[in-house]
């Protein structure tokens, strides 16, 4: 391994890096961002229903108590978990494991090393309420009755989505297992 | 230099001599246990009769409506491209621009270069520019959410079905194929790929 230390892999030609170059750097701008963006997302209205007799926004959190309250628990438990949940999650999980990496944490790796995957697999499930908001424009379209029009929280929210699954990309798993020296690694293998 | 007795794991850099795996077996990382290869792996064939299938299916979602709406005899349909449009026109298109990326633009090229990669390989031809269409791949697979897009019709449906007609179109049906099938290519090992193309001539 120690041979080929030319910076390039022979077989796709990428940049060799011992870790990911900004790992810490790009992940928290990245999720800084997405913190920030977080707050129009919950409070501006995702939707807008216009009928007959009266018209009201829907933000995020008054769409999920609306459709507790119409008896569709099942449903405001979905959106409640992929809407709210799984972005809280992954923003506290991801500060939790820049901080631990940054403090050059030691225990608890295998635990870290696992949240770190589960975020990565249930990211982008968030997204789910925009698709039904747009489904829900596309839908309810009826001049004399009932229109639905989409609203600037839903932009925030897409946002925060996209923003928390690139700071996840951009951040190195490997970097939990700094230090650690129970099995051989890498570049070190042959050392 | 054998690159391929040496298996890396990507979540934590542990290095392990490849090793001979009996069918129906994973293998796991001791260290982080994240899977280290793929089981079982999906044949060249499978994955070729796979993303055919998908394109297909994928043509139907974008030209049947996913579902009708019937209230006091006014009627709307919405199809996956429909919802775009009608989102784009509402005034954020941003949202639409998402919605249009994540379930039209990146799921198709995922379809498209997964079938420019394993068409040739299953025929022992490695393609050109196989490199360039590798990273792409990689990096467009992680952007494909047709399967959420299939559970938002779920919360769509039963969120109107109270206070209108809801019809289910083919284009739904389509939709569910395709999650499916997206879901099965999900698991294709793109490292499997690489050792294979290593082993055949170019086109």
């Amino acid at each position: 391994m120690t041979s080929s230390v030319s910076g390039r892999c022979p077989r796709c030609g990428a940049h060799l890096h011992h870790r990911r170059p900004n790992s810490l750097m790009l992940s928290w701008a990245l999720l800084i961002a997405a913190a920030v963006l977080y707050i129009p997302a919950n409070l501006l209205p995702i939707m807008k229903t216009s009928t007959f007799f009266d018209g009201r926004s829907d933000t995020i959190l008054s769409g999920v108590v609306v459709l507790w309250q119409e008896g569709a628990w099942d449903l405001a438990l979905i959106v409640f978990v992929a809407s709210v949940m799984v972005p809280l999650l992954k923003i506290g999980v991801l500060a939790g494991l820049l901080l631990s990496v940054q403090l050059r944490a030691r225990g608890r790796r295998l635990e870290r090393a696992r949240l770190f995957r589960m975020i990565e697999r249930i990211g982008h499930w968030s997204m789910l309420d925009i698709f039904v908001v747009a489904l829900l424009v596309a839908l309810v379209n009826f001049q004399s009755y009932a229109q639905v029009q989409a609203g600037p929280g839903a932009a925030a929210f897409g946002g925060v989505v996209i923003l928390t699954m690139l700071s996840a990309m951009c951040f190195d798993p490997r970097l939990i297992w700094d230090g650690d020296s129970a099995v051989p690694t890498g570049p070190q293998a042959d050392e | 230099m054998a690159q391929d007795d040496i298996i890396i794991c990507e979540h934590c850099d542990a290095a392990y001599r490849r090793a001979s795996v009996p069918a129906g077996h994973r293998v796991t990382c001791v260290r982080c246990h994240s899977p280290l290869q793929l089981h079982p792996p999906l044949r060249l064939d499978t994955v070729m009769a796979f993303t055919l299938t998908a394109l297909m299916l994928f043509a139907i979602a974008n030209s049947f409506p996913i579902m009708r709406l019937e209230l006091g005899g006014e009627r709307t349909e919405a199809s996956l491209i429909g919802a775009i449009i009608a989102t784009w026109q509402s005034g954020v298109p941003l949202v639409a621009l998402l919605a249009a990326a994540t379930t039209v633009v990146f799921p198709l090229a995922v379809m498209l270069l997964t079938l420019y990669v394993v068409t040739p390989l299953r025929f022992g031809r490695r393609p050109h520019a196989f490199v360039a269409v590798m990273r792409a791949l990689r990096w467009t697979r992680p952007w494909s959410m047709v399967e959420v897009f299939m559970l938002s019709v779920l919360v769509a449906v039963v969120k109107l079905g109270d206070s209108a007609t809801v019809i289910v179109g083919p284009g739904l049906w389509a939709i569910a194929g395709l999650t499916l099938l997206l879901t099965a290519l999900s698991t294709l090992d793109l490292h499997a790929l690489w050792a294979q193309a290593d082993r055949v001539p170019t086109w």
